[in-house]
Order: structure tokens, then C-alpha cells, then sequence
């Protein structure tokens, strides 16, 4: 059941209908046994028992956790204890619940890494295999990955974590926690929400709000025209550009400009509907997407573009990796061998590369991936390293950085470094990415663009406009979002100017979208995480 | 629910109610439009059946083009005050006419119904553009809705698209075109389900000589048989026309697209079933069809003026063979002289043309 079928609508309509019509304090039970019914259907029968493993152990070992914090209190509390003992408390309930946090991300980091890397290491080791013995040796047909594994798991560990660390304390009801790890609109792509924040927004009243019900039905809208309208519509001409053929350089920069709107349209659409479909039901989820092609560097784009993974990375990666015993040696020795420079860019380098080497591994695996990662993280640790030298050569060519000239430019600049990230991985391959860049160089032929060419590529000119004209909407409307609130300007104006705007704007989706025989829906790009 | 007060919930209802009716203009606009004039006016014979007299028909006609390219009701009204509605489709499969029959007699109560087998041999599913053609203007009704799931059942398509054809017509914004804002249909049509196909494209000498070879009552091994798909549905067509007390009777219009083995199949089906069957490509001399100016397309179908010839011959077959009283209206006898008068005038002015293309 995909989100942007008439299926999935009609699945909403019953769930909607049967939670408003339940008592407020039940109205958890009826979004928990929607997203069991989403999830088995959206995904197979069996994957459930995955979502359900995972969830029970962080659930199991989180409690175990909290007891244990709570046992230590408790001992710590005892009055007759002196520092050495006090501090023999801590020590031994750190070791037990440390053996806890280890079989935890065993278990659930485990089960992520072998769904989704298993499938690598076979082909890798039939490849050896086939070179020796000439066939390959392993099937790699029993992997399965299960619906939203990478979303749920990373949810679920940050949930564990927090505990962990004493952010917060325990969920003591199972089903409470699996609701939040389950809650349809959040499982298949995100955002990758935090308990603090979703399991809180599941615990309040969810009570009947119709503005807040336009309002999410309004953003549905906005998600629908941009998944539907742009980035189906642009995955027609992208595909077919990156068939893995040669073509004219001017059609692959082609290529890569729709890809860069393709890939935000695709995976923004798909944040706003659930948002959208979270909001009917009274539940907040976080924002995932804050305008990223606004963003003036990379490491502002990365604020700005799947915020909820970036923070999540951030949070449970970067952080950690700073503070923690190994890295402070590191630190101390750098600063020993190298100067105060040499010993920041040290502090730096490390944790940046192995947490955009792991965000490169979450979206793949494989070199392109890895390339991937190593490419921003080279990116952001220069633009962090060398910031006094980029300041000096402004200062040297006497550029004024307070002009909109100059906004634009960082602007163009970080779209152009977003355009590179992609073009590691979505022509399929590095071989297929060298390629394209050969072409660019040195086949650019720019005539394409202009005599007819270009319409061989699945969009005749009337789609190519409509898709020009959509990317120039959603321009307008991410400038006027990033001023103000447009679902509360639009509330704010005539009804018959309101009617006609949401009328025009499902009509647009209704008319113009890429959808039935005629067209399939492209599936979801960041589904496959 | 109890929060939202009235205006909220008017503003809802009003809200569906416009969406439901703009829906149902976008629909009828991207709906493509089969009613070109002298072509394949597939939606105009649908729509206009639907606007045709109550009980008015004396015979019902039923099958794939063969039939709507040669049989005339108009012809037959004016020399044997016969009325009649060719209520077939393009590419039509014989059990979608057994759909078409029980629409059919939902609005009419003819003496007769005439299946014409031209496509009695053909066991798969059209194609979507045929299935769409034949589906899309008939009225919403449970045989409409048994015809959707006998075809997608079959080729895979989908069901949701033809119970709502919007979705899957959208992508025609860019192909709209002036007669897709016309959305009351071809509401002058008069033809009673005829296409007056004005183009002549003689069939080759050897199709011709070949045809001619037949030999009615030569004896010939034939494998040709009946599927089993379209022997079930015709005699559903026969026991739905037995149990109302209609005459069934099968027909083969005259065409090189057939043979003397297919001829000898369907009789002999048609003589195991007790169905009376007319082969006019056995009775030559009396159609008088000359292959040479009557067939648009080299033979597989008759233009107007074998249209003619063979409406002449079907309307004194029936005046002999079946009794008909005529149900019309005064109002209505006078729109059929008028029309049969239509259909003749541009039979001949096409016949005075020198039958050119």
C-alpha cells in the first residue's frame, strides 16, 4: 500500500473515522492498531516479527535499564555510604548496564546490518568464489529487509540510548513504546523521531481540532504536488538520462539538475504527507526539510536536509565519538605533535569521517557510498579548516559578503556541491559517475538542449514546461515559508480565494500528477532505507 | 466530533459537493471522444442507444465491428418498416455483447436479436483501447460494473481505472482538443448504431478469387471449433432472449476475413444448439456485395453501399422469417423517415461520387 495510492486514502478515511469516534483516552489503541494494520500491509506478515523483535528488546533492556539507574539511587541514597563506596555503586551498575547496552545494539544494530549488508558481502564473496572455482558460491535470496528497518531501529537505539545516558527515564508500557516505534505515518521513511518529542506528542489528549485537521490536509496537498506533480514527473526524464548509455554532456547537466530536485521534491513530499497525516490525528512529528537549497554552505545544508537523521548522527555519533576517552587521547597527542591549528583540524577530522562514513553506509553500501560519505566529509572539514583562508580571499578580492549577489552565490555554490553528492550515486555506479563527467567535459554539446533532443527523454515539451513551472512554484512558496507560516496566511484570507486555491491545488495533483497506467508512481527513493 | 459546530460541517458538505461535481466535469472532459463523424463513433452509438424511444426496437443487432459497418436499420425500416439498433462495439468480444444484451433489454423489448459471429473464434481479451471503447459510456450498472471485472480479471488492467475513469484519462491535459469541451455528446445522431463509412478500398484479385472459390455444401476437414468462452456466452445470450420470449438468431455479414471452414464451424455449433445461423457470405447473389466497390479496407468490412445491399437482403430475410409489429411513436416514425431518407441521400450521393476515397 503505497502512501500515494487511493488505497492508502482509503485507509486513512477508516482510521480517521474509527479514532475521532473513540473515547479520547482510547484514541492511542485505535493509531496502534492502525499502524500494526499499515505496516502488515504496506510491508509482508513477515516482516512484523522484526519490528516487533527489535522493539520488545530495546523495550526489555531499557526497562532492565531504568531498574537498575533506579536500584542504584536507591543504594546511593543510603546515608552510611562514603565516596569509595558510593563510587563502587556507580562502577558496577555502569558494568551492568553497560552489558545491557551492548546485547541491545547487538541484537537490534545487528539485525540492521546483516538485512542490509549481508546482500554486499555475497555478491563480494561470489565474485571471490566465481574467480576460484568459476560459480558462485552463496544465494543470497533468503535476505529480506523489512519495512522502514533503518527508521525504526534508529528511533527505537536513540529511545535506548537516551536512557542509557539518563536523558530520560523508562517507558513502562510496551505498548505505548511500540506505538511510537510502529506509528505509521513515521515508519516507512521518517522522520527518525525522537521519544522525547513523538513518544510525548502519543501520550497527550488527541483531541478533535478541525484547523488543525485543515492544516494537515493542506500540508497532505503540498506533499502530494510535490512528490506526484515534480519529483515523479522529473524521474521520467531522470531515468531515463542514466540508463547507463552515453549521452550529450548538456543532457546529463540536464539530468543532474532534475535529479537534485527530483531527490528533495520525492523525499520532502513524502515528510509533508505523513506530517500532514500525523497532524489529522493531533500528533506533531518533527520537520525534516527546512529549505536545504537556501542553505550558503554544506554543513548549513545538512542542518537543513534531513534534519532528523543529521541529528540523529549528531547526537549519537558525532558528540559521542568527541567526548569520548579514545578521541581525548587523540586530542592530547595532536596537540603535542602539531600546533593549535593542527590539533583543532585533528579534532575535527576524526569524528567528522566516521560519522558521514556511517551516514554514507546508511544510505548503501558499497564504494559509491563510501565515496559518498568521504566526499562531504572532506567537504565540511574544509569548509570548517580552512574558514580563515576563505576569509582572507574574500578580504583579498574585496568582495562585499553582506550583498544578495554574494547570498546567491554561496547559495549556487552549495546546490552545486549537493549536485556533486548526487552524482556519486545516482547514475548506479562510479564507473557510470566517471562517465557522465566525460561527457560533460568533453561531449558537452549544448545544441541538445534546444533542438528537440531533449524530448527524447520521456517529457515532451508541455511536461518539461509543467515541470519548469512547478520547481518555480515551489521556489515562490519556499521563499514565502521561509517569511512566514502559508497554511496561516491562507487562513487568514476570503473563503472563496482559500476555496479556490485548495480546489486548484488538488485539481493540479489530480490532473498533472504521474499516477495510474498511464504513468506508475515511481516508488519512494528513501523507502528503500 | 462534537466540537465541530454546524458551519464547519456545512463547509465540509459543500466542500465534497463542489469536488464531487468538478470531479465529474474534469472526468467527462478527459473522457476521449469516440464520435467523430463518419469513423469509429463508438461513443455516439452508445449514448445515443440510451436516448433511443423506450421499447421502440423490433430487433436488436449485437457484435464487433462487422456488425455496425454492415447493417443498416434505417435501410431496413424504409423497405421493410422494420426498426432495429445496432448495439455493438469496437472490437467487441462476444461476451462483452452478452453485457450489452441485458443492458439492451433493460430499455428495450425487441421480437428479435441478431449476434453477428464475426468474432465468435476469438477466445482473448481485446485490447485496452477496445475494452475502454466498448466500457467507458455505457451507464453505470451492475452489468457495467460485471463487464470491468470480466476484463480486468483477464488482462491485468485496471479495475479502479475504469470504475473511475479520471485516473486513468489525467494525463490527456495535454492532448485536449476542442470537441473534449463539448461534454452533452453527438447529440444529432440518427444512424441507430451504423457507421456510413464513405472510403473504398478494393480487396486484392487473389483475396477475391479465393473467396469465390467457396463451395457451399463442399465437404472439408475443418479443425476450426467454437471456444469455450464464446460457446458459453452465446447461449447465455440465447436462454436470457428464451426466457423473455425474443427470437435469437446468429448472423455472419459478408467479409473476406472469413471461411469456409469457420462458416461450417459456427453451423454446426449453431445446428447442436438449436440456433437458427445466416451466413450471407453463402448467399452472394442475393447480397449482391462486389468486393471491388463495397469494402473500405481491401475486405474485412463494408462501406456504405455494401451496407446497403446486404441491410436490403438482412430486412427481407427478417420480414420472412419473423413477424414484427411496429412499437413507434408517431413523433418517433417520423425522426426514422427522416433519417432512413438521410441515410439513403448519402448513400447515393457517396455511389454518384464514383465511390472515390
Amino acid at each position: 500500500m503505497a502512501i500515494t495510492s487511493v488505497w492508502f486514502l482509503i485507509f486513512l478515511f477508516i482510521a480517521f473515522c474509527a479514532f475521532y469516534c473513540c473515547p479520547v483516552r482510547h484514541r492511542w489503541v485505535v493509531l496502534l492498531v492502525s499502524s500494526i494494520c499499515f505496516y502488515l500491509l504496506a510491508g509482508a506478515v513477515r516482516f512484523f516479527p522484526f519490528i516487533l523483535f527489535t522493539s520488545c528488546v530495546i523495550w526489555g533492556c531499557g526497562k532492565k535499564i531504568g531498574k537498575l539507574y533506579e536500584e542504584q539511587n536507591e543504594k546511593l541514597s543510603d546515608s552510611a555510604l562514603d565516596r569509595a563506596g558510593k563510587r563502587q555503586i556507580k562502577e558496577q551498575y555502569k558494568k551492568r548496564a553497560k552489558r545491557i547496552l551492548m546485547l541491545a545494539l547487538v541484537c537490534c544494530v545487528g539485525i540492521l546490518c546483516v538485512t542490509k549488508f549481508t546482500r554486499y558481502a555475497v555478491e563480494y564473496l561470489n565474485l571471490i568464489a566465481e574467480s576460484v572455482n568459476g560459480r558462485a558460491a552463496f544465494s543470497a535470496k533468503w535476505i529480506i529487509v523489512p519495512l522502514g528497518i533503518s527508521y525504526y531501529t534508529f528511533s527505537t537505539v536513540g529511545y535506548f540510548l537516551d536512557v542509557y545516558w539518563k536523558r530520560y527515564t523508562y517507558e513502562p508500557d510496551f505498548l505505548r513504546f511500540f506505538l511510537y516505534a510502529i506509528y505509521f505515518p513515521h515508519i516507512v521513511q521518517g522522520p527518525i523521531s525522537r521519544y522525547s518529542l513523538l513518544g510525548q506528542e502519543l501520550k497527550k489528549e488527541l483531541k478533535f481540532d478541525s484547523r488543525r485537521i485543515v492544516f494537515g490536509m493542506e500540508l497532505m496537498l503540498w506533499g502530494f504536488f510535490k512528490k506526484l506533480v515534480i519529483a515523479d514527473r522529473l524521474n521520467i526524464f531522470v531515468s531515463s538520462v542514466y540508463d547507463g548509455r552515453e549521452h550529450a554532456g548538456s543532457i546529463f547537466l540536464a539530468a543532474m539538475l532534475f535529479d537534485a530536485f527530483q531527490i528533495y521534491t520525492d523525499f520532502s513530499g513524502y515528510t509533508d504527507i505523513v506530517r500532514g497525516v500525523s497532524q489529522i490525528f493531533g500528533v506533531e512529528l518533527e520537520q525534516n526539510f527546512n529549505h536545504p537549497f537556501f542553505a550558503k554552505t554544506v554543513p548549513e545544508y545538512w542542518r537543513r536536509w534531513h534534519m532528523t537523521l543529521g541529528g540523529w548522527f549528531k547526537d549519537y555519533v558525532y558528540y559521542p565519538c568527541t567526548i569520548s576517552p579514545l578521541m581525548k587521547k587523540i586530542n592530547k597527542k595532536a596537540k603535542k605533535a602539531f600546533s593549535e591549528r593542527g590539533s583543532r583540524f585533528v579534532a575535527v577530522v576524526i569524528p567528522v569521517f566516521l560519522t558521514w562514513t556511517l551516514t554514507g553506509l546508511w544510505h548503501g553500501t558499497g564504494k559509491t557510498y563510501l565515496a559518498w560519505g568521504i566526499y562531504y566529509s572532506t567537504l565540511i572539514t574544509v569548509s570548517v579548516a580552512f574558514q580563515p583562508e576563505f576569509e582572507k580571499v574574500t578580504r583579498f578580492f574585496r568582495i562585499r559578503t553582506d550583498t544578495f549577489s554574494w547570498q546567491l552565490f554561496r547559495m549556487v555554490r552549495t546546490f552545486c556541491c549537493f549536485m556533486g553528492g548526487r552524482l556519486l550515486t545516482s547514475p548506479g555506479g562510479l564507473g557510470r559517475t566517471w562517465m557522465v563527467i566525460r561527457n560533460v567535459v568533453a561531449h558537452l554539446r549544448p545544441w541538445c538542449l534546444i533542438d528537440g533532443t531533449v524530448f527524447d527523454y520521456g517529457l515532451d515539451w508541455p511536461q518539461l514546461v509543467l515541470a519548469a513551472f512547478s520547481i518555480l512554484l515551489l521556489w515562490g512558496v519556499s521563499m514565502l515559508q521561509e517569511r512566514a507560516s502559508v497554511r496561516e496566511l491562507l487562513e487568514q484570507q476570503n473563503i472563496l480565494f482559500r476555496g479556490i486555491i485548495i480546489f486548484a491545488a488538488v485539481f493540479s495533483i489530480l490532473i498533472f500528477g504521474i499516477y495510474g497506467s498511464g504513468y506508475n508512481a515511481a516508488a519512494f527513493i528513501y523507502m528503500q532505507y | 466530533m462534537q466540537a465541530m459546530n454546524k458551519k464547519k460541517m456545512l463547509k465540509g458538505i459543500c466542500f465534497v459537493l463542489v469536488f464531487v461535481l468538478l470531479f465529474g466535469l474534469f472526468t467527462a472532459m478527459f473522457m476521449p471522444k469516440w464520435s467523430f463523424a463518419h469513423s469509429d463513433e463508438t461513443q455516439t452509438r452508445i449514448q445515443a442507444f440510451y436516448r433511443q424511444e423506450k421499447n421502440s426496437h423490433d430487433v436488436i443487432y449485437l457484435g464487433a465491428s462487422f456488425a455496425y459497418c454492415a447493417i443498416s436499420p434505417l435501410t431496413i425500416w424504409k423497405e421493410q418498416g422494420i426498426t432495429g439498433y445496432v448495439f455493438a462495439g469496437t472490437g467487441q468480444k462476444a461476451w462483452l455483447s452478452t453485457y450489452y444484451l441485458k443492458e439492451a433489454l433493460k430499455y428495450q423489448t425487441p421480437e428479435a436479436v441478431l449476434f453477428e459471429v464475426g468474432a465468435i473464434f476469438d477466445e482473448k481479451e481485446a485490447s485496452e483501447g477496445n475494452n475502454r471503447k466498448n466500457i467507458d459510456y455505457m451507464r453505470w450498472s451492475p452489468e457495467k460494473l460485471k463487464a470491468i471485472k470480466t476484463i480486468c480479471d483477464n488482462t491485468g488492467e485496471s479495475k479502479k481505472e475504469y470504475v473511475i475513469p479520471f485516473l486513468r484519462y489525467h494525463s490527456r491535459w495535454r492532448e485536449l482538443e476542442a470537441k473534449d469541451f463539448n461534454l452533452r455528446g453527438d447529440t444529432g445522431y440518427y444512424m441507430m448504431g451504423t457507421l456510413a463509412w464513405q472510403t473504398t478500398r478494393p480487396a486484392s484479385k487473389k483475396k477475391i478469387k479465393k473467396y469465390e472459390a467457396w463451395k457451399e455444401n463442399e465437404e472439408k476437414a475443418s479443425e476450426v471449433k467454437v471456444g469455450d468462452r464464446c460457446r458459453e456466452t452465446v447461449l447465455e445470450m440465447k436462454k436470457l432472449c428464451e426466457e423473455r420470449g425474443i427470437a435469437f438468431q446468429m448472423v455472419r455479414v459478408p467479409s473476406l476475413d472469413w471461411s469456409m471452414e469457420a462458416a461450417q464451424a459456427v453451423q454446426a455449433f449453431a445446428d447442436e444448439n438449436g440456433i437458427p445461423y445466416l451466413d450471407m457470405n453463402l448467399c452472394r447473389e442475393e447480397t449482391g456485395v462486389d468486393w471491388n466497390t463495397d469494402t473500405p479496407d481491401k475486405g474485412k468490412h463494408l462501406n456504405i453501399l455494401g451496407c446497403r445491399k446486404v441491410s436490403s437482403y438482412l430486412g427481407r430475410y427478417l420480414k420472412e422469417n419473423y413477424e414484427f409489429e411496429t412499437k413507434l411513436s408517431e413523433k418517433n416514425r417520423s425522426f426514422w423517415d427522416e433519417s432512413a431518407e438521410k441515410f439513403a441521400r448519402i448513400s447515393e450521393s457517396y455511389e454518384a461520387k464514383g465511390q472515390k476515397k
